[in-house]
């Protein structure tokens, strides 16, 4: 953009000094071509500013209240029953690794390992018993009952992998992955964005 | 007479359990955030998606607002936040091709404005500030339709003023080259 574009921007939406308008307006009156370019301008801003004024259905604003308090309840009530079944599960869990724990070892297929750093300490403790780490696939029903923050963070490391593997654990097959874009919180979802645009992936 | 309380005086009664003072904050602010978030996303209901997270998001943090900047800059700066996180969101499952046509027509096809020439406008508009870079667009909307002033605006994205001065003009430059087409 040259610099004439940008003082006649300037000038437009009062940006400039008082001296500097003066100065601006005496060079119009001095070129009648700066001044016509000034008039376009000028039309085109009137005709943006008036798409600030566009105004929505009123019902809609009058039952954000509403539906925001009832979501509120609904996540409430989510919370509760979520900790409940956490706690369901998590005795569930304990009891299956007691009697794995009996047997000498995993499976010789679990040879895709998943690190679960991210799971609370108590969970982890758990569930990494006898030296054990479990597969994503292995635990995929315990994750549904494990908070919500707890499985993005878990999904987060799973995604910081490289550009290569990037694509094998996200591509539209695998919505289940997919899916929990939608559980990031905002820092987690930077972080994943972060090294996705690191990869030069997107 | 109705005298509006501070939104000082509303965020500390409702710290002290007043759910009432939560509902004038968000009458004070659902239109602020609505629009934003829509001009941002270019559609409503990704604007209807961001303005209950981001409500969801300041009855949770209330109490750790530390009055280091008024309300409202906070309130948009979640909303920045939220509506950049859902493009960001928007262009990976874009890139994976899991965007389905169907979503789209139900994202278009579902509006609040629906005055014919209202919505002719809101169609151009968003035509026009698709085509900036989405930080741009922020700054873009920020200044020219929430009309915040550069301080303001620096604040929420914590951009410098000069940055913001030379983003918003290169913004403006193009959003009137492409109006005139």
């Amino acid at each position: 953009m040259d610099n004439k574009k940008i003082k006649i921007l300037q000038y437009l939406t009062d940006e400039l000094s008082v001296e500097e308008s003066k100065s601006f307006e005496q060079e119009m009156n001095d070129s009648a071509e700066l001044k016509m370019l000034v008039e376009s301008y000028n039309k085109k801003l009137s005709s943006l500013s008036t798409l600030r004024n566009i105004k929505g259905d009123e019902r809609y604003f009058v039952n954000i209240f509403p539906i925001f308090s009832q979501k509120l309840a609904e996540k409430v009530q989510k919370l509760s029953i979520g900790n409940l079944s956490f706690a369901f599960s998590f005795v569930v869990v304990l009891l299956i690794l007691v009697s794995i724990g009996i047997k000498s070892g995993l499976d010789s297929d679990f040879q895709e390992r998943v690190s679960f750093a991210s799971i609370s300490d108590d969970a982890m403790n758990y569930l990494n018993m006898n030296g054990n780490k479990f597969t994503l696939n292995d635990l995929q029903l315990e994750f549904e009952s494990i908070d919500e923050n707890e499985m993005s963070e878990t999904f987060i490391q799973l995604l910081k992998i490289e550009s290569k593997e990037i694509h094998n654990y996200v591509n539209p097959d695998n919505l289940e992955i997919i899916g929990t874009f939608d559980k990031l919180n905002s820092e987690e979802f930077d972080n994943l964005y972060k090294s996705l645009s690191e990869t030069k992936i997107l | 007479m109705v005298i509006e309380r501070k939104d000082s005086e509303l965020i500390e009664n409702f710290l002290k359990g007043d759910q009432s003072s939560f509902k004038e904050i968000v009458e004070r602010y659902k239109d602020k955030i609505y629009w934003h978030a829509r001009r941002m996303t270019g559609n409503h209901l990704d604007a209807d998606e961001i303005v209950q997270e981001v409500l969801i998001v300041i009855f949770k943090k209330l109490k750790d607002f530390r009055f280091q900047s008024s309300l409202y800059t906070w309130i948009y700066k979640i909303t920045s936040t939220r509506s950049l996180n859902l493009i960001k969101k928007r262009n990976i499952k874009r890139f994976f091709s899991i965007d389905d046509d169907e979503h789209k027509e139900i994202k278009y096809g579902e509006d609040i404005v629906s005055n014919i020439e209202n919505k002719e406008k809101l169609v151009q508009l968003d035509g026009v500030l698709k085509k900036l870079p989405v930080k741009q667009r922020e700054i873009f909307i920020l200044r020219h339709f929430e009309q915040l002033s550069y301080e303001e605006i620096s604040k929420i994205t914590g951009k410098s003023l000069g940055g913001l001065k030379a983003n918003y003009f290169h913004a403006l430059n193009k959003v009137l080259d492409e109006m005139g087409e």
